[in-house]
């Protein structure tokens, strides 16, 4: 069981309104790609879900049950967050930080166990962090920063992942293989994975549902085929685009059509 | 801990009376020694011991406070008094000076119990102020320290304008001195070090864990509230043992986690008992030299302290690899 449900999700800041009375039901299994422009709202809903941030009305449940009912330690064993930045200064190592994503089911005396162990090295080579793991972390790329979180948040082991921005500043085969990987692991594990993107086409391509904020609120969910058309993505975005079918996958693949004149290009005229 | 170990016989023979290394390694490993004389006996028993543990003990606290302190600012510039705990010790002192508190309990004087309550509620003001309302409260700690101790110290200054015969009593308290302990304060020292010390040990996994922010930590199962006030808590108890004993002293519980975290790293499991153990050593050597420099008089350890430490910090901040700096 670790269905993750909101409803009526209501959070603002400052007498602020962020976000406005968000629903939305994630089933085991299942990716959930959240999409909209920046200060949309979808870090905040993300930090939401997990309890980082407090509601100003409605609520977020796991398995039915409420999640101000968990303890911090119990939240933290069923979800797990990778935020999209923390503080980096200190001299810890990639395998230090990765062995914290145990702290949960360790808590804060247990030596580490072999299955901990077992867990921690699988997450190290998941994201091919095996060859870093005593580097220390001032000393690491922002790409192999990431996966090294990426990696803290597989370790620790929960059924419901939330990931904001993962493929941030990753080369292109490393977003790949990050989405690729935490794709599998939903199916083959049974997840909860609500990851925000910005890449359109890569939330098309990864994504079993898209949810689109904007306006405060979500303003479609559903497949790519529903969620990504030209009206939708004008109105969250506020770009032209045209989707036409992915060449080889078949999948909507979105197309901005950039101002007239902005370029330098012309315009071909079919 | 060889180290430690032989800094403490160093310390035991050196003072105003010199006694032979060999008596002393004879009475230390238990041997009936005919080579020391029954003066030099009690010299050791009543006088020196009491103060290598002493200052052990209030190194190592000071060592392990600094750890506490720096871990929950994530600043290396932190250290045991950095929110309030020196200021709210002078000023109990100012005032039980003032009031002519003189009486004292399990050994622990009138001024050494107010300085310590002083330290206490010093920092449960500013743990108050810095905890109301969400958001950034490390950097709000840091700030409500930083202004409480300003109004304390201006507090503490008042009254002693207004009382001026006690100031070089006070003043003298304030430059912190190990002179004096006897067993019983020892045995207080002990109890309140060895609680601390326990208190913050047993939370070096959450203390690794806050290293990284405090969403990472939250969303890594802990609770913020009660860690912080458990971080605190054992912090101020270990620097209350410091104040109790030897008064305000400087700078080893800036510098001993530095060190320590040279040698060791920063986890903290390794990392505090080698920050107790760096912050005895340099308490010893101070003493040492703060016993032997103006003998038979004695200088106030805690200028020493600064005066050795200060240095040898700004020595290692230089030598350090830049690609650190900056990191705890």
């Amino acid at each position: 069981m670790s269905e993750l449900t909101s409803k009526d999700l209501t959070f603002s800041y400052a007498n602020r309104l962020i976000l406005d009375r968000i629903s939305l039901e994630m089933r085991a299994g299942e990716v959930v790609v959240l999409l909209g422009a920046n200060g949309a709202g979808k870090t905040t809903l993300l930090q939401s879900l997990c309890r980082q941030l407090r509601l100003a009305s409605g609520s977020v449940s796991v398995a039915d049950r409420d999640i101000t009912l968990f303890t911090r330690r119990a939240l933290a064993q069923n979800i797990a967050f990778m935020p999209q930045q923390e503080n980096r200064q200190s001299e810890l190592t990639v395998h230090d930080v990765v062995s914290l994503g145990r702290t949960p089911h360790c808590g804060w005396w247990m030596p580490l166990s072999a299955h901990d162990r077992e867990v921690i090295e699988d997450s190290l080579k998941a994201t091919g962090l095996m060859e870093y793991q005593q580097r220390r972390i001032t000393q690491l790329s922002g790409g192999e920063w990431r996966r090294m979180i990426l990696a803290r948040a597989l370790a620790q082991d929960a059924p419901i992942l939330l990931l904001d921005e993962p493929t941030a500043g990753l080369d292109l085969k490393y977003q790949f293989d990050v989405l690729d990987r935490v794709r599998r692991m939903a199916k083959e594990r049974n997840l909860v994975v609500v990851i925000t993107l910005h890449d359109l086409n890569h939330a098309a391509m990864f994504g079993d549902r898209l949810a689109l904020l904007s306006e405060r609120s979500l303003i479609a969910i559903g497949s790519a085929r529903e969620v990504l058309t030209p009206s939708l993505i004008r109105r969250a975005f506020d770009v032209s685009v045209t989707v036409i079918d992915h060449p080889v996958h078949g999948t909507p693949f979105v197309v901005p059509l950039y101002p007239a004149g902005s370029t330098g290009k012309s315009v071909r005229d079919d | 801990m060889v180290l430690l170990l032989a800094l403490a016989i160093v310390s035991l023979i050196s003072g105003a009376v010199s006694i032979s290394v060999f008596g002393v390694l004879q009475w230390v490993v238990g041997l009936e020694a005919a080579s020391l004389t029954e003066t030099e006996r009690t010299i050791l028993m009543q006088l020196r011991l009491p103060r290598v543990i002493t200052a052990c003990l209030v190194g190592g606290s000071l060592g392990i406070a600094g750890v506490g302190f720096q871990g929950l600012f994530r600043n290396p510039l932190a250290d045991p008094y950095v929110i309030g705990a020196s200021s709210g010790a002078g000023l109990g002192v100012t005032l039980a000076v003032v009031l002519g508190l003189q009486g004292s309990v399990m050994g622990l004087s009138g001024i050494a119990m107010s300085a310590v309550v002083g330290s206490l509620l010093a920092v449960a003001v500013v743990f108050a102020i810095g905890s109301v309302g969400r958001g950034s409260s490390v950097l709000t700690l840091l700030l409500a320290g930083v202004a409480v101790s300003s109004m304390i110290n201006a507090m503490a200054s008042l009254l002693m304008y207004m009382n001026d015969d006690s100031v070089v009593v006070i003043l003298a308290w304030l430059m912190g001195s190990l002179a004096g302990n006897d067993w019983s304060v020892v045995l207080a020292t002990a109890v309140s070090s060895l609680v601390g010390f326990s208190i913050l040990w047993s939370m070096s996994r959450p203390m690794d864990v806050f290293l990284l922010g405090d969403v990472t930590s939250q969303s890594l199962g802990l609770d913020l509230f009660r860690f912080r006030i458990l971080l605190v808590a054992g912090s101020s108890i270990a620097t209350a043992a410091a104040v109790a004993s030897a008064g305000v002293i400087g700078f080893v519980g800036l510098i001993a986690p530095h060190i320590a975290r040279r040698v060791v790293g920063p986890r903290h499991l390794q990392l505090l008992p080698m920050s107790a153990c760096v912050g005895a050593a340099i308490m010893l050597v101070a003493d040492v030299v703060a016993r032997t420099v103006v003998a038979p008089a004695e200088l106030p350890v805690g200028i020493l302290t600064a005066l050795l430490g200060c240095p040898f910090f700004l020595f290692l901040l230089k030598s350090r690899n830049e690609a650190h700096a900056g990191a705890v």
